[in-house]
């Protein structure tokens, strides 16, 4: 029996809510200051516009709202469901201001790209668009990456209803026992590799040729989008720009990075490099991995696409992690995978986008978790039907530590696997509605939902509106793992129709 | 039916979600009134998206055909489009290839680097910032030239430059060698150079005016949240 809600309720998810747009509100000074130090004086004035819309709510709740009580779990899903449809929407707005987009609903797309760390980009003439801006659609990726609830927390750290919300971005794992130390730790972590790997890149950039100045902006906002598994490039040609094995080497290895459990990241800042060999997620990338590639190699082998086995393993072996990792840079114009790779080369991507990476990392898809857990439960079923009935079967799991698998768990990932699957679906079935072929649809899709950003030329400026707004729910749902989106449903439904 | 005096009716729920949706048009209507004037671009429905102008759905062999079809020596005048939708047609064969140097120019030895485009911004309606119009995305090639071409150019494209633009004479390949697979365009020659120039566009009073305002307002209510 669904009960209405009270004020209180709305009081408590308002203010949350509000704290989220006013760390948004905040980081969107960084892009203002620099658009003033550049001279972009229209991108500065948009920025702070933005940024005082975004913190105005916020402030708005806290002048009304002096007390409230303890928020709940379900408080705080809520509120990461809701925050992740606001915060977009102030993002878009210096976005759309900047005139690279045809409608407030592209500028929107965009960002909700953006901080889903998806990479697909309906942008105009990217190659001629303001800094400043270029740099904001990249830091959404640090921001959403990293997470908004994340970015709250470390801004007003003391709250009660803090794990509701940090599991509500798709984070289960517990690094700290607390969560205000976790998310100190997550930060740590990523700041860290934020200067090691832009310098890393910064180098690689020279090397090939880039200016000073130029090659620090790209290599900054290239670590943004690759660690946190984004996508965005700063000009079109993506990676492909550099014409750098070394470049695109410095950019795996951050993907790989990006794509690790922070859980396994504590490990190996402690020094426990073993855990990488034990780590149930970690074997079965590497396995997927090898498999897919296996797949990728015969494929673009047989379409005749290169003639070299290093260009076969230099192009197929990137895209495939950029696909795995979710981060979806391409080194070659996307429309390639569909002239020059034949079919089973890009099924080997699409399978690749569609498992993901590492549950609380900062990529997308199905998670190798899911996985892993979903062909144990399997394997589990099968071993019980086959063997003595009184027979104890047993499965487990690495992530740190061994934990025996149980039946409820089984039965979540199963859930969140086929959740994952009917939204691939949906996707590829308004794709084949616009009249794209299944294999781009599908593509497309997967790419969407999983937050990856590889394209095959259906995201763009003329992209049909429907199409636009259901990759926007995809990339949504998918980022946020549903939970916390079914929670502000079932808030909605009971705020209409609940007993009183 | 009786209801607890905190609880939220529906009447109250649709209301209030009116209330956001209309907040959120009110600001949307603000962007748009806060948008640049788009420049008046003369006979914008003639200009052509890209060189060939063919639509998606046209064979190799068709792009084929148009590409000889307004050729004028051996080699064939593509666009960027055509190389990528049908890379094994024009693999190996001599290419003119027009567009605009973007990005960098990155100095390899004795050859370099470009990212040349050829759609919209780059041939007909320049770079968007000048005109605010927002006709398409980007598209191009990669074009590796000597290092002489590359040190004459005197502009690349971007947010405040329209980059030079180039006729390059070359060898198309959809997996160069010497970029581990990679397409691009092998030049042996580059004639015809345009060069490129500023870009400007007018500063935003009305932007500067509400920026500073709702700063005004944004730090007042800071102050008073604080305080309260």
């Amino acid at each position: 029996m669904l009960l209405r809600p009270d004020r209180r309720d709305i009081v408590i998810i308002g203010h949350l809510t509000g704290l989220v747009l006013i760390g948004t509100g905040l980081v969107m000074f960084i892009p203002a200051t620099l658009a003033i130090l550049w001279g972009e004086h229209n991108e500065a004035a948009a920025f702070v516009i933005a940024g005082c819309l975004a913190i105005l709510p916020g402030l708005l709740m806290r002048l009304r709202a002096r007390s409230f009580r303890p928020p709940r779990w379900d408080h705080g899903m809520i509120v990461t469901a809701v925050s992740w449809l606001a915060a977009p929407f102030f993002a878009a707005i210096p976005l759309f201001l900047s005139g690279h987009y045809g409608s407030f609903l592209d500028a929107y797309f965009d960002a909700m790209s953006g901080f889903a760390t998806a990479g697909l980009a309906v942008i105009n003439d990217l190659d001629h668009l303001a800094r400043s801006v270029n740099l904001w659609r990249h830091i959404t990726h640090f921001m959403g990456g990293q997470g908004l609830i994340l970015i709250m927390l470390s801004l007003f750290p003391a709250h009660q209803g803090a794990m509701g919300m940090y599991v509500g971005e798709g984070r289960e794992d517990r690094i700290l026992p607390n969560v205000v130390h976790t998310v100190r730790f997550i930060w740590q972590v990523s700041l860290a590799w934020l200067a090691v790997g832009s310098l890393a890149l910064w180098g690689a950039l020279l090397s090939a040729g880039m200016p000073l100045a130029e090659g620090l902006f790209h290599a900054i906002s290239l670590f943004m989008a690759a660690f946190d598994t984004g996508g965005f490039a700063p000009t079109s040609a993506g990676i492909g720009l550099y014409h750098s094995p070394l470049t695109e080497a410095v950019i795996t290895v951050l993907m790989v990075a990006g794509c690790l459990a922070f859980a396994l990241h504590h490990h190996l800042w402690r020094g426990r490099w073993m855990q990488l060999w034990h780590h149930t997620e970690m074997r079965l990338l590497v396995a997927s991995v090898a498999g897919l590639f296996t797949l990728m190699a015969v494929g673009l082998a047989s379409s005749g696409a290169y003639t070299t086995v290093g260009e076969l393993l230099r192009r197929g072996m990137f895209h495939l992690l950029s696909a795995h990792t979710g981060t979806g840079f391409n080194s070659i114009p996307g429309r390639l995978f569909v002239t020059q790779w034949g079919t089973l080369a890009p099924a080997a991507i699409v399978l690749a986008m569609g498992f993901g990476g590492m549950a609380g990392s900062t990529a997308g898809g199905i998670k190798l978790i899911r996985m892993a857990v979903a062909a144990k439960g399997l394997r589990q079923m099968l071993r019980a039907s086959v063997l003595p009935r009184d027979a104890v079967t047993i499965e487990s799991v690495h992530q740190g530590q061994r934990s025996v698998l149980h039946d409820p768990a089984i039965r979540a990932a199963y859930t969140i696997l086929l959740l994952y699957l009917l939204l691939y679906a949906i996707g590829a079935a308004a794709g084949l509605f616009y009249g794209y072929p299944f294999t781009e649809a599908m593509f497309e899709s997967t790419s969407a939902a999983a937050a990856v950003g590889l394209s095959v030329g259906i995201t763009g400026p003329t992209m049909e509106t429907g199409l636009q707004i259901v990759y926007i729910l995809q990339m949504w749902l998918g980022r946020l793992e549903f939970v916390a989106v079914l929670s502000l449903l079932g808030f909605a439904w009971s705020t209409l129709r609940g007993r009183t | 039916m009786s209801r607890n005096i905190g609880q939220v009716s529906t009447r109250q729920a649709l209301l209030g979600m009116s209330a956001v949706i209309g907040a959120c048009a009110l600001i949307i209507a603000m962007c748009e009134w806060l948008l640049l004037p788009a420049e008046q671009l003369p006979s914008l429905a003639n200009l052509p998206r890209s060189e060939l102008d063919l639509p998606a759905e046209a064979t190799c062999d068709d792009r084929l055909r148009a590409v000889r079809r307004r050729s004028t020596s051996r080699a064939l005048r593509v666009d960027s489009a055509s190389l990528i939708e049908c890379p094994d047609t024009f693999d190996g064969r001599a290419v003119e290839y027009r567009g605009e140097a973007v990005s960098a120019v990155l100095r390899r030895g004795g050859r370099a680097w470009l990212q040349v485009n050829d759609d919209i911004y780059a041939l007909s309606a320049g770079p968007l910032p000048e005109h605010r119009q927002s006709l398409g995305g980007n598209a191009g090639v990669a074009v590796n030239v000597p290092a002489d071409t590359a040190d004459a150019i005197t502009a690349v494209g971007d947010a405040r430059h329209r980059g030079d633009v180039l006729t390059v004479h070359g060898v198309f390949r959809s997996a160069a060698p010497d970029d581990g697979g990679g397409p691009s365009i092998l030049a042996t020659t580059v004639g015809q150079r345009q060069p490129g120039g500023a870009v400007s566009s007018p500063r935003s009073a009305r932007r500067v005016i509400v920026a500073t305002l709702l700063l005004a307002v944004t730090v007042t209510a800071a102050v008073r949240s604080r305080g309260a």
